[in-house]
């Protein structure tokens, strides 16, 4: 995937205080939601072509929407650790991954029901979601330094 | 917990998980089952087949006093995986090392802790597992903090998972290279080589009779890592499931030796019960036969049989049990000579496949490895146990940072890590080339650990005392003069077995050739009995020598004992074995 740049500004262009706190925060979605929401996705097949297995299945489900969904899904935990970035920053990426929480979102029903179009269109995004923090935390510390 | 069906012990690595939360745990269980893993529960493994296994958390380590607690209960454990960030509560989080968290407020601080608690965690783990390989399961932009970065480099036993930690995978890889290097590291028990063209024949034949089913014969001096050469070379060069286990032939009195190698059946003998023999409970595996010499000849028919029909009867059945077991035998004496002289079978030492026995040479003719060895050894010395924890002691009074680390250095030699370096003098390393090490590298690896701890013990006084510079705290340096000694006393025989093997004489020719009477009395150990005998020598070649310490230095060392040094050795062991100056 190619990585999209900032648009109204980067990291380095912030103040020296503000660099800090908001590298410890792209770290911290880097690590809370982009590593965690990938756990099963990142583990099965790009192209899936036969139904996976149901522990696997409620992994994944519990990755992509939470053990109590309303509560402590990724998408809530994103919006949460996402506000102070976007802020101070207009980033591209950040507004990327909330798409995609909201197209996962759509997709819930066929994933929990273990439909393969569905399950494998999550599990991309997923993987999307995790390149996206990632890359915008190795961002956030070059423009710490 | 309901019980489950006990099973023979796991030969399997044993991973040890360190996480806050179960996503990890639930993405191993799943991928990687070639593992066992360390869990603070007493049942057997594994858990996924566990019905309790749901809402258990006893599966892993949740936090910094779970992991001490599962590695005291696993000290097999092979490889940690850590989290980096645990959510966890103030009080069950361990402090930052010291200067992390600086000008923050209370909220921040708390961030900063959860965030880098793994590395609080690791430091926890060093302070008394120096060598114990962990994978940080994080990739460096998750990191967060400036500091992490520093903290980690001067760990050399921690891998960055990076990327892929949550790729089974890939991670099963990691794990795997990381075993493989732990393997060749002395500190972790690894076999040390070295680099003398010899040890290089010895790896490269040992690497591939290890790999085949054909017994293995291991000729070697006392001291030389025979045994280490079989289990850590020998048994690990193909993938065995069973174990490594090792019988001490010497240990076993003769009526015993069939019933511990074969087993027994209930009533064989008055006493006997149901039991396997070491061959069955080395199926799968690799059994060391220590001291082959020493086996009756009994015995040897029977081990002759199981090695011909690869099954084994327990005294008492008749029914033979199949066993596939690597065999491999050790000695120290000289078997063909044995066979010739009827004290051992030449059919069951055909089969033990002497055109192709491993002969790990003696110390004194690869002392080019010694610099090696030696540096090896110190490591190891430090890797675990009550050496580790003085090197902790003297890293914390001496306000040394990072993983208390150990080195070795020669004379001026540049370090190529952090730690604390142990400077031995260039003379020193040529004194060890000189010396004949009758006792090989196990009394080399003795000396080292005297030498070290010793120094190490009089620069903690200094330290404690603040006589330490901060800077200069970091080498140690060990004198020349210590070195020395414990060389003159590290193997009082050093002297007479070089030179017995010159002369082709054994200890009680010598003896004899003093036309005296030496009386041998049991007692305690092999080492009280020696000692006795050296002491009834000295005893009496002073009284003949009418306290002549020159004249008894020239009859003890045949001919070479002239000169003022050679009385004054006689005259310290004389004293060391506790013998009165005639007046």
């Amino acid at each position: 995937m190619a990585r999209p740049s900032s648009a109204a500004g980067s990291f380095s262009d912030l103040p020296a205080e503000l660099r800090g706190p908001l590298r410890a925060a792209a770290s911290r979605l880097a690590h809370d939601v982009g590593k965690y929401v990938a756990r099963t996705a990142r583990n099965l097949p790009p192209h899936i072509t036969a139904p996976i297995d149901a522990a696997l299945l409620d992994m994944l489900c519990r990755d992509l929407y939470g053990a109590a969904p309303q509560v402590d899904g990724p998408a809530l935990l994103f919006a949460k650790l996402s506000a102070p970035i976007a802020a101070q920053l207009g980033e591209p990426r950040l507004a990327r991954v909330a798409e995609i929480f909201n197209e996962l979102a759509a997709l819930e029903e066929g994933v929990r029901m273990g439909e393969l179009a569905a399950v494998e269109r999550a599990c991309g995004l997923a993987r999307e979601v995790e390149q996206l923090l990632r890359a915008l935390a190795r961002d956030a510390a070059e423009g710490a330094r | 917990m309901s019980a489950r069906p006990s099973s023979r012990p796991s030969m399997r690595p044993k991973l040890l998980l360190i996480d806050d939360g179960d996503r990890y745990i639930e993405l191993l269980h799943h991928f990687l089952r070639d593992y066992s893993y360390a869990t603070r529960c007493e049942l057997p493994g594994p858990c996924w087949q566990c019905p309790q296994r749901p809402g258990c958390r006893l599966t892993h380590a949740h936090n910094a006093e779970e992991a001490e607690e599962a590695l005291r209960r696993h000290p097999d454990v092979e490889v940690a995986l850590l989290d980096i960030a645990f959510e966890l509560p103030r009080e069950q989080l361990l402090p930052l090392r010291k200067g992390a968290i600086a000008d923050e407020d209370p909220e921040a601080a708390l961030e900063r802790q959860r965030r880098l608690q793994g590395l609080a965690i690791l430091g926890h783990i060093r302070r008394s597992r120096g060598a114990l390989p962990v994978v940080l399961m994080t990739a460096q932009e998750e990191l967060g903090y400036e500091d992490a970065a520093e903290e980690l480099a001067a760990d050399e036993f921690v891998t960055l998972a990076g990327a892929d930690a949550l790729d089974a995978r890939a991670l099963g890889l990691l794990i795997e290279r990381v075993l493989l290097r732990r393997r060749e590291t002395p500190e972790a028990g690894g076999y040390l080589f070295g680099r003398s063209p010899q040890m290089a024949r010895l790896r490269r034949d040992a690497q591939v009779l290890g790999r085949t089913s054909l017994p293995v014969l291991v000729l070697g001096e006392t001291g030389t890592g025979k045994s280490a050469l079989c289990e850590q070379v020998l048994h690990a060069a193909a993938p065995r499931s069973g174990p490594f286990v090792a019988v001490d032939l010497t240990a076993l009195p003769d009526s015993l030796v069939a019933a511990e190698l074969f087993g027994t059946a209930r009533g064989a003998f008055s006493g006997a019960v149901d039991r396997e023999g070491r061959f069955e409970h080395a199926s799968g595996g690799t059994l060391l036969l220590d001291e082959i010499g020493n086996l009756p000849l009994e015995v040897q028919r029977m081990l002759l049989l199981v090695l011909q029909d690869g099954r084994v009867t327990r005294l008492g059945e008749s029914t033979p049990r199949p066993v596939q077991v690597k065999l491999v035998a050790a000695t120290n004496a000289d078997l063909a000579t044995a066979v010739r002289a009827g004290r051992f079978r030449a059919d069951l030492y055909a089969r033990l496949n002497p055109a192709a026995a491993l002969l790990v040479p003696p110390l004194r003719e690869r002392v080019e490895d010694l610099e090696l060895l030696a540096k090896g050894l110190l490591r190891k010395v430090f890797a675990a146990g009550p050496n580790r924890q003085l090197l902790t002691q003297y890293c914390d009074v001496a306000g040394l940072d990072g993983p208390p680390h150990a080195e070795l250095v020669i004379g001026k030699q540049a370090a190529t890590g952090r730690g604390v370096r142990f400077a031995i003098h260039a003379s020193s390393l040529e004194a060890l080339r000189l010396h004949p090490w009758p006792g090989n590298v196990r009394e080399l690896e003795m000396l080292i650990g005297n030498a070290a701890v010793f120094a190490l013990a009089d620069a903690l006084s200094a330290a404690e005392r603040k006589r330490a510079v901060p800077e200069a705290a970091a080498t140690i340096p060990i004198p020349a003069k210590l070195v020395r000694e414990l060389l003159r006393s590290s193997w009082p025989a050093a002297q007479d077995v070089e030179e017995q093997a010159q002369s082709g004489k054994s200890s009680a020719a010598g003896a004899a050739s003093l036309h005296m009477g030496v009386k041998v009395s049991p007692a305690q150990s092999l080492h009280e009995v020696a000692q006795d005998v050296e002491r009834q020598i000295y005893a009496e070649l002073h009284r003949e020598s009418d306290g002549d310490f020159a004249a008894m230095a020239r009859r003890l060392l045949l001919g070479k004992g002239e000169g003022a040094s050679s009385a004054r050795r006689v005259r310290l062991r004389f004293n060391q074995l506790g013998l009165r100056v005639r007046k």
